[in-house]
């Protein structure tokens, strides 16, 4: 005992020194505690005399409010011959109206201390102003008069189909882009979704009269939705919004029916030449059903599992293990009539067929064999942590409760999100990867016109920049899959 | 063993701001409430509460960047902010990227020219182990020959790629040593292929060993928490990092004098087909009487898209510029006003630099009207508040408001120094650093 007091004694009196001891809670990583509840904001309600409905979720702190006002058509309800005359028709909104010219709307965005956006995709148009919350007023005149009365100017229009070219032209260049593009073009086939898929020169066949039909026919308040963020009552907003939009016009809308797309059963192997690129893209898709499905959570977790992050199987895989690419993920996006799962990995050209089969490997083996508890767990734990990080923003919260109501996900689905995320278990993912077949995703492989020769399989079908089948070509060999 | 609580803490100064009576010219919400305090080691540490989501940032700030490098290891401060996902003595290799992924989070750093920054947000629930990992790394990173071969060859080919993408890197080095003659401030903070290859796992202990101590770090942590908890869990996993030596005095810019002799330099760049210019005007450095007039300059000028020169330059029906940036440029203790300009042709690029010479001297000559005025600072004030708009940006707004060295006491007044600036100020303001002592480097292309 004696000893042990001594050496005890002598210990004591050494310095401390930071490589040798340490306080023992450092050796592990401590615990977490218990799971926060996530209480989001109430969200109310007001539905105006012409059909327009608001709701406002009401958040203090920061003095801005935004405002999000949602067309519940998109590119679907363009024309068959007019891709992309939805996504052009909101462009134009901010190029002037009856009050305010092109040039007055950015003199005046900028005076209220503003930001806007404009996005469209299949379902839905998007326009999101957020302002200074002392000009809440001057935002919302500003915002009814672009959406209820825009001018359309001939000349703006002429300046518009300019500019987007710029864009295109620069995007092109993007094999990812480019590879998506593509890749919708195929899954969406003789389906409305197709349009959001569309050329420089279609841009440039838009007349004034297709504008005006397109808006006249969807840009009606019985076909919107308005949400407002900001620390502002509901009585308050359903004032001005009514002092603003009670002029907008009701009247019926004709909305595109939109069923499921059709699934090919025999998908192609396509190739998209890009021409000096070093390195190759590989996009592997496949259509799924909607958000609204009972699979969506279990959806969510397998593409966790199988490529949502850096530690997913297909980075660790094809990076880590294989040193194929340089990045490889996966990805689920949904609209109303569908969802579309993807994979994208950015690999080495000499091993463009080997990536492609361990990708279609790790679809495989994730479709038909549970999955462990430990990645069903740590999926879910991403999925749990970056949910509240996407409300942040008054914008990114009025997006999602906009999302919400468009996609029809149903009024629980903001309040259920942590519940329905902790119900998954292996079982149910694997039940539901049964039921959602990706095994026979379409494959587009966008690089150098050189790899063509040596890309390694039977028939490929080579397209061009602009979405066309040049030919398809039936490769010489097999060489240097793996290296 | 019990930790102390709250009231052992050494230094505790809490400071709370509320909202300062509203109408008037003025009006105007104030940042948000914290606390801040000192531990024994000389950690500074910032807590805010902010309960609206399950989420927290924290933030682990070293008062150490490009600046406090050797002449011929430009690049070494980048080098260790790579380094410090290394792992540590209880944290392997890419362990802390890969727990704040697996549970959601989101992280990341930056070095400066003096500072450097650490930062992650992520589930409140999952605060304990941010601050293991964060205190793990200060007390015991892993530095050896290993890691320090792999980040030099990371670094290089980043270098490398660089290059490659970036066809005005060469004129931007020049432009950068004619504005800013001092060499601290002046090379490039990525480092150069020279310097890196120079850099030994010596050279990266002594640089960590020096700065990366409490005593010259922040620790911010906004969000989701209960302030004495969180107290308490700083002080058990920081009080014990021993205290580093003192920290040597940054290095003082030779050039206090901000004049600068009138000079123009042309680049040659056959890697691109597009011209530009460089052109900057040396300034007091932030928060001097003049800087809140020039900010306004800056709005004027260039923010939003209705600002003078996005009109003149970029949304006109010939597009003057591909690009326009630019603006106020802080260095440590030293700044300027920049003007970066790429055009299509050369013809283009002559116009651009007349259009901004003819707005410059307008300023100079005549008084800018209320409404516009009224127009800069709105737009000024939208992004000023956008900088406490969600946890990770007030974790921001606190760490850099310490590290620049703005009183505590001053902050609930900062905006209103931008929005009292008159017209007069700005005319005055104009005539007094906007002369002929001006860099403007051309680019000259195929």
């Amino acid at each position: 005992m004696k000893t042990l007091l001594c050496l005890l004694s002598f210990l004591f009196l050494l310095p401390p020194s930071p490589s040798s001891a340490q306080e023992r809670f450092r050796r592990q990583q401590p615990y977490p505690d218990p799971l926060p509840a996530l209480s989001l904001p109430d969200i109310v309600n007001y539905t105006l005399s012409n059909k327009l409905r608001l709701f406002v979720v009401r958040k203090e702190g920061l003095p801005v409010i935004n405002l999000h006002l949602t067309i519940l058509t998109g590119e679907g309800a363009s024309p068959d011959s007019r891709p992309g005359l939805a996504t052009f028709t909101a462009n134009m909104v901010s190029r002037g109206s009856q009050n305010f010219s092109a040039s007055n709307v950015e003199e005046t965005i900028d005076s209220i201390g503003g930001h806007f956006t404009t996005r469209t995709n299949p379902d839905y148009t998007e326009f999101s102003l957020t302002c200074l919350e002392e000009n809440l007023d001057q935002a919302l005149a500003l915002l009814s008069d672009m959406i209820v009365r825009p001018s359309f100017i001939r000349r703006e229009i002429e300046e518009l189909q300019r500019t987007p070219f710029y864009d295109l032209t620069r995007r092109r260049v993007d094999p990812e882009f480019s590879g998506q593009k593509l890749l919708y073009q195929l899954l969406f086939r003789d389906h409305a979704y197709q349009k959001i898929v569309y050329n420089d020169s279609m841009i440039q066949t838009y007349s004034l009269s297709d504008i005006h039909t397109y808006y006249d026919n969807f840009y009606r308040p019985n076909n919107a939705i308005l949400v407002i963020t900001g620390n502002l009552s509901l009585d308050r907003a359903a004032l001005n919004v009514s002092h603003n939009f009670n002029t907008w016009e009701e009247r019926t809308v004709a909305k595109p029916h939109l069923s499921a797309p059709e699934i090919d059963s025999t998908p192609p192997i396509c190739f998209l030449a890009s021409p000096r690129l070093k390195d190759v893209t590989i996009i592997m898709g496949a259509l799924l059903p909607p958000k609204t499905s009972q699979d969506y959570f279990s959806m969510q977790v397998l593409n966790q599992v199988l490529g949502g992050t850096y530690i997913s199987r297909l980075f660790m895989n094809l990076r880590e293990s294989k040193s194929y690419a340089y990045r490889a993920y996966s990805h689920m996006q949904f609209y109303q009539a569908c969802g579309v799962f993807y994979v994208q990995a950015q690999v080495r050209p000499e091993v463009i067929k080997a990536s492609v089969e361990e990708i279609q490997r790790e679809i495989h083996v994730i479709s038909t064999q549970r999955i462990p508890n430990e990645e069903i767990e740590t999926a879910k734990s991403y999925l749990l942590g970056q949910f509240p990080l996407q409300i942040q923003t008054h914008a990114d919260l009025s997006s999602r409760i906009a999302n919400i109501q468009t996609l029809g996900l149903g009024s629980d689905h903001w309040d259920k999100y942590y519940e329905r995320i902790m119900l998954i278990d292996s079982r149910s993912v694997y039940e539901a990867a049964r039921r959602n077949s990706l095994q026979t995703p379409i494959i587009i492989i966008v690089g150098d016109g050189s790899v063509l020769e040596s890309i390694g399989f039977e028939k490929v079908d080579v397209y061009n920049t602009n979405g066309e089948l040049t030919q398809s070509v039936t490769p010489k060999r097999n060489k240097g899959d793996r290296q | 063993m019990r930790y102390r609580t709250w009231p052992w803490i050494v230094l505790s100064v809490c400071v709370l701001f509320h909202g300062i009576s509203r109408g008037g010219q003025l009006d105007r919400q104030s940042p948000f409430p914290f606390s801040t305090f000192e531990l024994k080691n000389g950690l500074t540490v910032l807590l805010a509460q902010d309960g609206t989501l399950p989420v927290v940032t924290i933030a682990v700030a070293y008062k150490v960047g490009s600046m406090h490098e050797d002449l011929d290891k430009a690049g070494l401060a980048y080098f260790l902010e790579n380094l410090m996902f290394e792992g540590s003595r209880n944290v392997s290799r890419m362990q802390h990227v890969r727990f704040i992924q697996r549970i959601g989070g989101r992280l990341n750093a930056v070095t400066e020219r003096d500072r450097t920054i650490f930062y992650q947000t992520v589930p409140s629930h999952h605060l304990t182990s941010i601050l293991w990992l964060e205190s793990d790394r200060m007390m015991s990173l892993s530095i050896d020959q290993a890691n320090v071969d792999f980040w030099k060859s990371n670094l290089k080919s980043g270098l490398k790629m660089r290059s490659g993408q970036d066809p005005y890197q060469n004129g931007s080095r020049v432009f950068d040593a004619l504005l800013y003659p001092d060499y601290a401030i002046n090379h490039p903070s990525l480092g150069t292929r020279a310097d890196l290859d120079s850099i030994t796992v010596a050279d990266v202990r002594d640089f960590y060993q020096t700065y990366y101590r409490p005593n010259n770090a922040v620790l911010c942590i906004v969000g989701d928490i209960e302030l004495n908890r969180t107290g308490e869990l700083v002080r058990k996993y920081f009080q014990g990092l021993p205290r580093g030596p003192d920290i040597p005095p940054a290095p003082t810019a030779r050039d206090s004098d901000i004049k600068i002799a009138g000079i123009t330099k042309t680049v040659e760049n056959l890697s691109t087909s597009a011209p530009g210019f460089f052109l900057g005007y040396r300034i007091p450095k932030a928060r001097s009487d003049d800087f809140y007039a020039l900010t306004l300059i800056e709005y004027i000028l260039m923010r939003g898209n209705s600002s003078r020169l996005h009109r003149r330059l970029i949304k006109r029906e010939e597009r003057l510029a591909s690009q326009l940036s630019g603006g106020i440029d802080i260095r440590h203790d030293q700044a300027a006003f920049l003007f970066i300009v790429f055009s299509s042709n050369e013809l283009k690029k002559e116009r651009c630099q007349k259009e901004i010479f003819s707005e410059i001297n307008k300023l100079k000559s005549s008084l800018v009207s209320e409404k516009e005025l009224l127009k800069a600072k709105n737009v000024f004030k939208r992004d000023y508040v956008n900088r406490y708009a969600t946890s990770v940006d007030k974790t921001l707004f606190l760490t850099n408001a310490f590290l620049s060295g703005i009183p505590w006491v001053e902050l609930p007044s900062e905006l209103d120094q931008y929005l009292s600036v008159t017209a007069p100020r700005i005319m005055f303001t104009m005539g007094q650093y906007f002369a002929q002592d001006r860099i403007l480097v051309n680019i000259k292309t195929r």
